[in-house]
């Protein structure tokens, strides 16, 4: 049983402990300020956290579908089986109308014109299996939702504000198709759901049966909820009465030992991470990243009808390595997660560590990397899939080949700090002149060629 | 106009002292630059002598200095390199020569006066942070150069005027000392973000001027203390080298100032 007084922070790292131990078994990926976790589980909780969207990818029976499933059932309080229930599960055949909303057909015969919402609209938390089943045009039908948290249909909408979403996707096979970019981009973060580990393979294995789960399931709840779901109600009137169930499923849980959230604790963990602030290197780092992403000394600025290869003879920023450019709901993701890692972690500061820890899983599922930058990694021994292994490598340290954000941050950053100063000084002359030669025509880094565009300088 | 928020970031971000001023001579031009120089790799009586000497001084198995570079009697040639060499060198030559810096090894390349194919030579110390490769070193020289000027990085310094010093907590027991003469030369070209790019020439400091279909690489390094030297290819390095290794292909460029020789020295 959770301690009274247990901070906040202590009754999250008890959920994921608990999630940890006794239901997505898994092994430690992920390490933070000396601190190891799962990295699925991990930003899975972030993720409820922030009320954010999560992309897992995974083999087939890789857990992927059930570390969200587990997560949005315990973090808000919602029995396994109405989880599992209100899931979409991903088909080629999938319409708007089995995913959003549907015509009252009762009243569409009298000529009434009303929408009835599916559940998964009705039900915060949300669960998107097999995302990349559904054909690229009908992705787009879910955009605004996953975005904003308003659903349309027909002339309804319903405003469900941002909650937690999860879409599950296998790797390419011959039954799914790409994500759209416009996807991707309001996709937070994605992780790979990985192997357990053989003892905990064997461990999942004997409980064939999921008996474990019988604690989080509540099938008696799960037909109320539905009720509520199929009466007709309004989305508000639906939400009050489904508070009531949320409370039920917690009091059951919290005799069972579980540290659970009350909406006042989520409101003051929102509070607590929007009152972390980044320390001076954090924020650096993020300059530097957000301007090797988005500048490009030949062409402008990064665009995605431009041949990345053009900006090598400049140097080997990240701006060579990928098609397209930064984007501003990247670097919200990322600001977001780090703080909110740096938050459950007990820090007010979000540090270089925490910022260059999230940042490839914010990132992989973005960026298109060049074939030659593929091909360079293609090989190398790794843990992580293709993409992420490329993107935690050139965002860290990088290879003697290919050097990384981080390595080039801790070799430019004295002459950045440099400008800076002159800049916080008012000698903005000198500060232009200093940033001109530390840009060196293009061979410099590029946070100087934007150091200089805010200056006045170009 | 400036963007207030870059400037209100920068009130953040600021280091409560105002930056100092930079030290504008960090550059001292090469007083030889303007000189008949004459180049040729160590050997000779002049070699057997040298070599003789740093034996003396540093021991014939010193790691930082003398182990693995031996004069060859048959060929008459002083047959390895290392950095640690090539500065106690400095210390014998006699007066109007010195070692080479790379832009000196380019022009006796380019001036037939040396064939460099299959050899190696070590040109100088690439200052990329004070952390990561040959710490302690990179740290102690880099005090140095603050107490001296602006330290910023990449930086080049050339093998002319640097000393070596005795020092028990340093690696091999040794550590090198800025001399009066010694040059310090900011070069962002040597940027690890430069890596794998061709050059055909290289610049009045010794430095690559890129272009696309350039004859030979640079392959930058890109943290702590790194030699500067360029290969059997006569591709240049700033990585992949460690301060005491030397082999059989290393060669020791020495410049002469000719106009001296020839008149017996004045």
């Amino acid at each position: 049983m959770a301690n009274k007084k247990d901070t906040l922070q202590d009754k999250v790292q008890g959920l994921y402990g608990r999630i940890s131990q006794d239901f997505y078994l898994n092994r430690d990926d992920f390490e933070a300020n000396g601190q190891r976790y799962n990295s699925a589980l991990l930003l899975g909780t972030l993720t409820e956290l922030n009320k954010g969207n999560m992309l897992l990818f995974g083999e087939y029976g890789g857990g992927k579908t059930t570390s969200a499933e587990y997560l949005n059932a315990v973090f808000n309080g919602l029995p396994l089986d109405l989880v599992k229930r209100v899931a979409i599960r991903g088909n080629p055949q999938l319409t708007e109308e089995k995913m959003v909303g549907r015509p009252h057909y009762g009243k569409m015969h009298k000529g009434e014109e009303d929408v009835v919402w599916q559940h998964f609209v009705m039900i915060g938390p949300k669960i998107f299996d097999e995302f990349n089943r559904i054909p690229e045009s009908n992705q787009a039908v879910v955009l605004n939702g996953v975005d904003r948290g308003e659903w349309n249909y027909l002339n309804d909408f319903v405003s469900t504000g941002r909650q937690p979403f999860f879409a599950t996707c296998n790797y390419a096979d011959r039954g799914n198709n790409g994500l759209i970019p416009p996807i991707l981009d309001r996709i937070d973060v994605a992780v790979e759901s990985g192997f357990p580990g053989v003892m905990n393979a064997l461990h999942i294995a004997q409980d064939y049966h999921n008996d474990k789960d019988e604690i989080l399931r509540n099938p008696e709840l799960t037909r109320k909820a539905l009720a509520i779901l199929n009466s007709g109600k309004s989305y508000e009137e639906a939400q009050k009465e489904l508070e009531t169930i949320v409370q039920q499923q917690q009091t059951r849980l919290r005799d069972a030992g579980f540290s659970v959230l009350s909406e006042e604790d989520k409101s003051k963990i929102e509070q607590g991470v929007r009152g972390v602030v980044l320390d001076r290197d954090a924020e650096q780092y993020f300059a530097f990243l957000v301007s090797e992403m988005n500048s490009s000394p030949k062409y402008g600025q990064k665009r995605s009808i431009d041949n990345p290869e053009g900006d090598k003879q400049n140097g080997l920023y990240l701006n060579a390595t990928f098609a397209g450019s930064g984007s501003r709901r990247e670097e919200k993701s990322l600001i977001r997660y780090a703080k909110s890692l740096a938050w459950l972690q007990g820090e007010g500061e979000v540090n270089l560590d925490h910022i260059s820890q999230v940042a490839p899983y914010v990132l992989w599922h973005r960026v298109r990397w060049t074939p030659e930058t593929e091909q360079t990694f293609r090989d190398s021994d790794r843990k992580d899939p293709l993409d992420l292994h490329i993107a935690k490598t050139l965002l860290g340290d990088g290879t003697s080949e290919m050097p990384g954000v981080k390595k080039r941050y801790s070799e430019s950053q004295a002459n950045y700090q440099r400008v800076i100063d002159l800049a916080g000084h008012g000698k903005i002359d000198q500060a232009v002149q200093e940033a001109k030669e530390f840009y060196a025509d293009g061979r410099g880094h590029p946070i100087f060629l934007d150091t200089l565009k805010d200056l006045g300088g170009r | 106009m400036p963007n207030p928020r870059f400037l209100q970031t920068a009130e953040r971000w600021k280091n409560q002292a105002p930056p100092e001023e930079r030290n504008r001579v960090e550059k001292t031009k090469r007083a030889v630059d303007t000189q008949d120089l004459d180049y040729f790799f160590l050997g000779g009586k002049l070699g057997k002598e040298t070599h003789d000497l740093i034996v003396k001084k540093y021991g014939a198995d010193s790691p930082f200095v003398t182990q693995n570079v031996v004069y060859d009697k048959n060929v008459g040639l002083i047959k390895g390199s290392k950095l640690g060499y090539i500065i106690a060198l400095n210390e014998f030559l006699p007066d109007g020569m010195r070692t080479s810096t790379s832009y000196d090894l380019q022009k006796a390349i380019d001036g037939k006066k040396v064939f460099q194919k299959g050899t190696y030579e070590d040109l100088g110390l690439v200052l990329y942070n004070e952390s990561g490769m040959n710490e302690y070193l990179a740290r102690d020289l880099a005090g140095q150069i603050k107490d001296r000027q602006e330290l910023r990085f990449p930086a080049l310094i050339n093998l002319t005027g640097l000393k070596l010093r005795f020092e028990n907590k340093a690696p091999n027991g040794i550590a090198f000392n800025l001399g009066d003469e010694s040059q310090i030369i900011y070069a962002p070209i040597l940027s690890c973000s430069n890596d794998r790019k061709k050059f055909s020439k290289l610049d009045g400091d010794g430095l690559p001027i890129f272009e696309d279909n350039g004859d030979h690489t640079f392959y930058a390094g890109s943290s702590g203390l790194s030699v500067l030297f360029r290969d059997r290819y006569s591709d240049l390095y700033a990585r992949d080298r460690y301060l005491v290794y030397s082999n059989a292909d290393g060669r020791v460029l020495v410049c002469r100032e000719a106009a001296r020789s020839k008149s017996g020295g004045k």
